[in-house]
């Protein structure tokens, strides 16, 4: 189990173990380098590059890729860049991953850290929602929330948040439960520190680290919900892009020109992958026993 | 059961013989050595004590024997039973043994029974596989074994799954089923350890019976020095994978000639003792990397000198009886 | 066994009824939903829509109303053509995606238990590197992705397979569908069948089994299946969902005419009833599933039913 301690003594050793665990363990250390770097790319890139993302150019149709012209990536069958596109279209995949995360995680550390410090009936009955949300098809909802309130970036963000909180809300209410016995919150209790002080000056802090975690792991999750839904032409809407808008694209030109397809999936597959990695490195730099 | 490897050992009376036991692990630090240079035979209706600590090669030993070491096991040595090596041969003929004349319980009774199978279908296949018996016929015999045993209502038992019984009861049950098709020798690898104490007395009464009744040798291996007192012929006292001391048990408690031995005889809380204090031997047990060059009690023995650098080997001592056997230069005369 | 089925029925059915509760209200209630002051809808429609779904009268009366309907299996009507009932859209639909669905769990099952219980048992060999390759590639590899590059490399590369499109359930245009949703669920099954099967065969019970002299076949058939299937059982409910899920992707790459197609051109058009209607039948699916693989882990698993 993570080793747990009054917020006070978290500037010690704990972080700095865990910081030297992770710095070892190449793969996560690998893929952390790639994101930043393809988060960079993708900020800086579209203004580095001759291009805009949607200008299109009637003299240069469906090129492929190549270093002879200044289309790098090629172009689609309305002559615009594809290489700017993907980078814009990762902008938009990053954006939606991270705000989609920031805002399904807070969900969940709120509803589980409330969950379990309160016990009783009103954990059992957020639990019991927890798993009512479980059971349903969440891409199927996804869809439904998508069809009713329609394709809003913003309302894109909510329709995925409201089945990404789950896991980190269960996770957050179990630790919330073990925590709640400790000495330390018996003792504030006792000094008569009131309820929200205490989940958020004690317990809160303490669950850092595994938040952490699971905000990395749920990143990818996200991402790919997303690229689903733009994929099948419910998501990010024109003339926004995003990775899973290009895949679609590409998938329809696949026999006259398959760069469309292959560096918008190729991208989109080596940040997941990268996640992942990152997200297992983290669990095992702060959980190492629990492998 | 013809084999090339027919011993031209004359004493053919002698049921298990091994010689020269040696048991290795291939592992990321190297290669480490369980067992070193192990001997002893078993004849007919004997009972050999394995005694020793954790970690002082006696499961390995028998592991080796039975052909169920760990995958990065290396075994090497000879076990001789009715007259042929049976070490590392390959598992189909191995089976004709291992099971039907030469059977193994273990420790932890809670986790050794399949708990997806039933009580019945577990001890029936045993006949059926090696006797070919037909279902009744093993299910007869399996409930008059649980009857021997004296488990209560054995038909409920047999048609009942492992989870529904306690650990005395799940023990009785493995000894029924390795008993059943009557076999030469039985291995017990500490069987009562995981046990109360009250039902481990259940259980080594048990065990003197069957063998009374059967004829069966049996091999205890077991930490507690006290549990082969009543029951064994001869006692193997074993440390950091080497024989220490071997004799007959009168020899072993009587004429103790081992530190070790001694050790762990006085180690042994005596109700009758004026002291308070538990007597323990300082120290531990050395791990298997860390292996001392020479006597591997060296350094915890009250009488280690310059000479235990080097390991003692196995001798006759001069003041006993014929076949007590010690490791340790400073012999000759009881400890 | 009849009594755990009974109390887990008793869990589920509420869940079930919350569940098309709320999806229910989200879409009539909801701002920019059917029943907006701004939308205009075609008296036809509206007078229908005003019969079947009761609009007139109050929300909760709705839903009772609703849930009678769904228990005699009506699912209601198309927002968008009046002449279609979602029934009707459902029974020219749903055979194509249980075709390929169950093919495909059936196929995958098969091939994933076989591959993982072999890599398990030949450990380090060539036929477990294979295994942990697929599975690495098959679970981080997008379906959308994949599938696109199947059809790049079958269809357009080779052109052994056409690259879409359905023919009244001839055999050409499932194999592509099935391969790739046949790829994904092996790569998983296979892992968890090795990880259980390792783990399975280091037991104490299958060294007594060992112990006993049983020949390897008996072993691994008798003693060791059965516990090491039970994480691929349970494994089995969120893959038949996710192949539903994954049934919207496949359907649209490949342009089959089953259900997942019918819920994407359903939200493309707004069309908020037809949708209504298939969310909750698949959701219904769903929840039986999972209710069905909770008793199928309870009949495999003697120590689970107390």
């Amino acid at each position: 189990m993570h080793s747990l301690t009054p917020a006070a003594e978290l500037e010690r050793s704990p972080w700095r173990d865990a910081l030297q665990r992770f710095r070892r363990n190449k793969a996560a250390v690998t893929s952390l380098v790639f994101l930043i770097f393809v988060t960079a790319l993708c900020i800086v890139g579209p203004w580095l590059l001759p291009h805009a993302y949607d200008s299109t150019d009637w003299d240069a149709l469906k090129l492929a890729p190549s270093l002879a012209h200044s289309h790098f990536g090629g172009t689609d069958e309305s002559g615009r860049d594809l290489l700017v596109r993907c980078l814009v279209g990762g902008r938009i995949s990053l954006m939606v991953g991270i705000l989609t995360t920031l805002t399904s995680v807070a969900l969940g550390v709120v509803w589980g850290a409330t969950a379990g410090y309160l016990g009783g009936a009103i954990d059992q009955v957020m639990m019991r929602i927890v798993d009512i949300m479980y059971a349903v098809p969440y891409l199927l909802i996804a869809i439904l929330l998508v069809t009713v309130l329609g394709r809003d970036f913003y309302l894109v963000v909510l329709a995925i948040t409201a089945f990404s909180w789950m896991d980190t809300a269960r996770l957050v209410r179990g630790q919330t439960l073990s925590l709640r016995k400790m000495e330390f919150v018996e003792a504030a209790r006792a000094m008569g520190v009131s309820t929200p002080r205490i989940v958020l000056e004690h317990i809160v802090p303490n669950l850092m680290g595994l938040v952490l975690v699971y905000a990395t792991v749920t990143v990818p999750g996200v991402i790919l919900t997303e690229s689903v839904l733009s994929f099948l032409g419910l998501g990010i809407q024109e003339p926004m892009t995003s990775w899973g808008v290009l895949i679609h694209d590409g998938a329809q030109m696949l026999d006259s020109a398959p760069w469309l397809l292959i560096l918008p999936a190729l991208m989109l597959s080596l940040t997941l992958y990268s996640f992942n990695y990152l997200g297992d490195g983290l669990r095992d730099a702060l959980d190492p026993k629990d492998h | 059961m013809r084999s090339t490897r027919r011993t031209t050992d004359v004493s053919t009376s002698r049921l298990l013989e091994v010689k020269k036991l040696n048991v290795h692990f291939r592992t990321p630090e190297g290669e480490l050595q369980a067992v070193r240079d192990l001997s002893f035979s078993l004849q007919q209706g004997e009972t050999l004590g394995v005694v020793g600590e954790s970690g002082s090669g006696k499961s390995q030993t028998m592991l080796a024997m039975m052909g169920l070491l760990a995958p990065n096991a290396r075994a090497e040595g000879q076990v001789i039973f009715n007259g042929d090596n049976i070490l590392n041969l390959p598992a189909a003929q191995l089976n004709r043994v291992r099971g039907p004349k030469l059977a193994m319980i273990f420790q932890d009774p809670m986790t050794s029974l399949n708990p997806f199978l039933t009580v019945e279908r577990q001890m029936t296949e045993v006949l059926q596989i090696h006797q070919n018996a037909s279902r009744g016929q093993a299910r007869a015999a399996s409930r008059q074994m649980l009857e021997k045993l004296r488990i209560a209502d054995p038909l409920r038992c047999l048609k009942s799954y492992p989870h529904q019984f306690s650990g005395g009861m799940r023990q009785r049950i493995m000894i029924a089923m390795a008993l059943l098709s009557q076999p030469d020798v039985l291995i017990a690898d500490e069987p009562t350890t995981a046990l109360d104490v009250t039902v481990q007395a259940q259980i080594v009464a048990l065990l003197r019976q069957l063998q009374q009744d059967h004829g069966t040798s049996i091999i205890m291996v077991t930490h507690d020095l006290g549990l082969v007192a009543g029951l064994s012929d001869q006692v193997m006292v074993m440390y950091g994978g080497r024989v220490m001391e071997h004799a007959r048990a009168d020899d072993i408690f009587y004429n103790t000639h081992h530190p070790y031995t001694r050790a762990l005889l006085e180690s042994v809380p005596r109700i009758e003792q004026a002291d308070d204090a538990l007597l323990a031997i300082p120290g531990m047990p050395p791990s298997l990397r860390n292996m001392p060059a020479g006597c591997p009690f060296a350094p915890r023995c009250g009488r280690a000198d310059s000479d235990c650098q080097f390991p003692a080997p196995l001798s006759l001592v001069t003041d006993g009886a014929a076949d007590h056997r010690v490791a340790c230069h400073h012999t000759g005369h009881p400890v | 066994m009849f009594a755990y089925t009974f109390r887990r029925l008793l869990i589920t059915i509420p869940t079930l009824l919350v569940v098309i509760g709320v999806v229910y209200i989200l879409l009539f209630s909801a701002p920019g939903g059917p029943f907006d002051s701004e939308r205009v809808v075609p008296e036809a429609i509206q007078a229908q829509l005003m019969a079947k779904y009761h609009l007139d009268q109050p929300y909760w009366k709705q839903y009772l109303l609703y849930i009678g309907q769904l228990l005699q299996g009506d699912l209601g009507v198309s927002y968008r053509y009046a002449d279609w009932s979602v029934n009707e859209l459902v029974a020219s639909a749903l055979p194509v995606s249980l075709t390929i669905g169950g093919l495909s769990i059936v196929l995958s099952l098969v091939i994933g238990v076989l591959l993982g219980a072999l890599a398990a048992l030949y450990r380090n060999s060539f036929i477990d590197y294979i295994v942990m390759a697929l599975g690495s590639v098959g679970s981080v590899v997008p379906s959308f992705v994949l599938g696109p590059m199947l059809v790049l490399a079958f269809a357009i590369g080779l052109q052994w397979l056409p690259s879409g499109g359905w023919d009244h359930f001839s055999w050409r245009f499932m194999v592509l569908p099935v391969a790739l949703l046949t790829l994904i669920n092996v790569s998983t099954l296979a892992r968890i069948m090795r990880a259980s099967m390792v783990e399975v065969m280091n037991s104490n019970y299958i060294r007594t089994a060992r112990a006993k002299g049983l020949p390897m076949h008996l072993i691994v058939f008798r003693h060791a299946m059965r516990p090491a299937l039970l994480p691929v059982v349970t494994i089995v409910g969120p893959l038949a969902v996710s192949c539903i899920t994954s049934a919207l992707v496949t359907e649209s790459i490949f342009s089959i005419p089953g259900l997942g197609i019918l819920v994407v051109n359903g939200a493309a058009n707004r069309d908020y009833t037809l949708v209504l209607g298939l969310v909750v039948l698949i959701t219904t699916l769903v929840v039986l599933i999972n209710l069905w693989v909770d008793l199928m882990y309870a009949f495999l698993d003697p120590r689970s039913r107390a």
